[in-house]
């Protein structure tokens, strides 16, 4: 798993069968020792209801299918929690409460 | 899944006997100002995507099996949807019409 954040949607009415009714999200990876976007950002499917601008775990590969939305749907990566916060030894460096990155 | 753009279509006569009858697009990553980045990639059709259309292009073995219906297809980069717009951070782009 790794840490994104969600920046945008995306909408297609063309798509494979099996991927209607997903919502699709556009999400940057998440640096942990900066805690800045760093890398290149990739859509993925949402299955725990996040928002434009929150800090989220996803999964990528077969792991992606393994949550009950995705199951049997051609997917390469989830979005499967939403962070409150992130200690990395015994600092906080990510408050969702606060909205701050320390 | 990442957003491309469709550059171009590839013809092969001696190939994979089950890619016979699935169309072969060429496609390129792009960016969210929709400037292409990286590499081409040769991906199977499965959203019926043409020439020029932005599209989702996956990139798993596992969904490319899904997505074209067969649980032994070798494959692994996939267009499966042609999008119509995304939003980031506030700003809506349409990608046709």
């Amino acid at each position: 798993m790794q840490l994104a954040r969600v920046i945008g949607s995306v909408v297609s009415t063309r798509k494979s069968q099996n991927l209607e009714g997903l919502k699709l999200l556009v999400a940057v990876p998440i640096d942990m020792d900066t805690m800045q976007e760093k890398g290149a950002p990739f859509v993925t499917v949402d299955t725990v209801g996040a928002g434009e601008g929150e800090i989220v775990m996803w999964a990528g590969g077969s792991s992606s299918r393994q949550t009950e939305q995705t199951s049997g749907k051609p997917v390469d990566s989830s979005i499967i929690g939403i962070v409150d916060f992130v200690d990395i030894l015994g600092k906080r460096r990510y408050d969702k409460g606060a909205g701050e990155v320390r | 899944m990442k957003l491309a753009r469709v550059t171009g279509t590839v013809v092969s006569t001696v190939k994979y006997d089950k890619y016979r009858g699935m169309k072969l697009l060429k496609v390129r990553h792009l960016d969210l100002e929709m400037n292409e980045t990286g590499e081409e990639l040769i991906a199977l059709d499965a959203a019926n995507a043409g020439m020029g259309d932005i599209v989702l292009v996956n990139n798993d073995g596992g969904a490319a099996q899904m997505v074209m219906g067969d649980k032994t297809l070798i494959a692994s980069v996939t267009v499966c949807g042609v999008i119509d717009s995304f939003t980031c951070q506030g700003k809506t782009t349409r990608c046709h019409g």
